[in-house]
């Protein structure tokens, strides 16, 4: 506490001053960032999926429908969208693969395609005629894909940087048609 | 009227209309209105299943059974059996798994000809032959929805599945709970029969569990676990019916006002748990609140409540092809399948 000989503005009391409000500015700061929304950032605190499984996942042979493979890694696209999902997921989150789909048509950076694990290509086929999805559907009959990265729970969405294989950003399953908007804005900024 | 002395014409006959009329409330009590109804054994099968459980049984064409054993606990357990007519085991069909071929979460089992549907809450039915060849699966997709129950009308080539359809993106706002497909081609055509308003009104919709069976005239009818009603539709006419179930044993779910423990409600309550069309009767299984046993309550072909509170011989677990109703009941050695038929007439009821 300053003394009252100290009130005159000298050194120690100028001194004093200017470290509480650099003490002050320095907690707004730790604030703003704390309440700022995710980053987009690669490597960031919010990503859950190991980026050095992925690399593995991404070089795999997956079974497509048409009774060859396909490795993730070789979409030909700028941004590659992975949606990770089993038979037993909620009904209601897998219309938005529905829209993903739509979004794969329209925009020639993005490369959308869905994994389904526990299942079979009859059940993909089934999939696909039930959401009208023209996006791939690759297999993971046994789960080991999902083994392998272990999303927090499926549906579980993933958007890569096709050139380093970077995790960009990650969405949990969406039902509510204002969280599926703000997933797909976030992709429609992408290739702003 | 005084009652000292000896008493006038007109106090005698009084006083016997009084006597009367009591007798004749007393005899109209519940006792009595259960009294009317038998339960006639017709016949025992003794399974030879050391363990496990009975959650379900289907006569087979050519005798036997065909069990569903769903103990979710021990979840891989969870088999769909088949028993030959002395009760001894023939073969599993399918088995645990996530992977098409395999059941999750065995919620029903149905059967066509020789075609087994397996029905998974994760909204998978699997098709199986009756020697357990793998046929394939459909996906209950668009609209999706968990699986309850199955009731098959081989007759008319439909297949049904109970379970919640949300009216809004959760179960919150109630469902429709009733869902048809064609055999042929698995096809879904469409939906009907919804939750019971009172049951919205209330919040327990998520005790919603719906079982559903079909009748001999192609009708569907279903049972919503917290809601005592029984529904009807005719899926030619699109004509739906709600007939109230009565019970003086059951408690019934009110309006919960600050839902902490659902698994508090859940015991606290009676809850519908089966639906039976057999023969000319509709029966429903209640499950009491605390678990303290289940009882039937049964129905005409018009919808009237013929017989309430019956004190079952087992688990009711299905309907014989004779209109007979399945009961199982855990003896030394196994499970026996008995079958009952019902019979009775209802009392005529005046203010009830």
């Amino acid at each position: 506490m300053p003394t009252s000989s100290t009130r005159s503005g000298s050194p120690g009391l100028r001194l004093y001053y200017g470290a509480c409000f650099i003490l002050f500015v320095a907690s707004l700061a730790v604030i703003a960032w704390r309440l700022l929304p995710a980053r987009q950032a690669t490597g960031g605190a919010d990503l859950r999926i190991d980026e050095s499984a992925l690399r593995e996942v991404l070089n795999r042979p997956l079974a497509n429908s048409s009774g060859g493979s396909e490795r993730l890694a070789n979409v030909a696209a700028k941004h590659l969208v992975v949606f990770l999902f089993t038979p037993a997921d909620c009904a209601a989150c897998l219309p938005e693969l529905a829209a993903l789909s739509r979004l794969d048509e329209e925009r020639s950076d993005l490369g959308v395609v869905a994994v389904m694990s526990f299942s079979n290509v009859d059940e993909a086929e089934q999939t696909r005629e039930s959401f009208g999805l023209e996006v791939p559907i690759l297999q993971d009959p046994d789960g080991a894909v999902l083994a392998a990265l272990r999303p927090p729970k499926t549906p579980w969405k993933l958007v890569v940087r096709q050139s380093d294989g970077k995790v960009l950003f990650e969405d949990p399953p969406t039902v509510a048609e204002e969280d599926r908007a703000s997933f797909l804005e976030r992709l429609r900024r992408l290739g702003a | 009227m005084t009652w000292s002395g000896p008493a006038s014409p007109v106090q005698r006959w009084a006083r016997q209309a009084l006597i009367g009329a009591l007798l004749f409330i007393l005899g109209n009590s519940a006792g009595a209105e259960a009294a009317e109804f038998r339960l006639a054994l017709v016949q025992r099968t003794l399974l030879v299943k050391p363990n496990g459980r009975v959650d379900q049984a289907i006569p087979l064409p050519k005798g036997g059974f065909l069990i569903r054993d769903a103990d979710f606990e021990k979840e891989r357990t969870q088999a769909v059996e088949v028993y030959d007519a002395a009760g001894g085991r023939l073969r599993q069909i399918g088995s645990f798994g996530q992977r098409p071929g395999s059941y999750y979460r065995l919620r029903a089992i149905g059967l066509s000809a020789a075609t087994v549907l397996a029905a998974d809450l994760i909204g998978r039915v699997t098709f199986f032959s009756d020697q357990g060849a793998f046929l394939g699966t459909k996906l209950v997709q668009n609209p999706g929805l968990q699986i309850d129950s199955i009731a098959v009308d081989e007759e008319r080539g439909f297949f049904y599945l109970g379970g919640c359809l949300p009216a809004g993106v959760y179960v919150d706002r109630g469902c429709r709970l009733v869902h048809q497909y064609r055999l042929k081609d698995k096809k879904y055509l469409r939906s009907f029969l919804k939750t019971d308003p009172e049951t919205v009104s209330n919040g327990t919709t998520r005790l919603s569990d719906i079982n559903v069976d079909t009748d001999a005239q192609g009708r569907v009818v279903a049972v919503d676990a917290p809601s005592f009603k029984v529904l009807r539709a005719d899926p030619r006419s699109g004509g739906e019916e709600v007939f109230p179930i009565r019970s003086q044993k059951a408690k019934l779910a009110g309006k919960v006002v600050d839902l902490k423990d659902a698994k508090a409600l859940y015991r606290s309550v009676a809850q519908l748990e089966r639906v039976v069309a057999a023969g000319r009767w509709v029966v429903v299984t209640v499950r009491l609140q605390q678990e303290a046993g289940f009882l039937l309550q049964v129905f005409d072909e018009r919808g009237r409540q013929v017989a309430m509170d019956l004190t079952p011989p087992g688990k009711l677990v299905g309907k014989s092809a004779a209109g007979g109703l399945l009961f199982a009941t855990r003896k030394a050695g196994g499970w026996e399948i008995a079958e009952f038929t019902l019979s009775g007439s209802p009392l005529a009821k005046k203010g009830r």
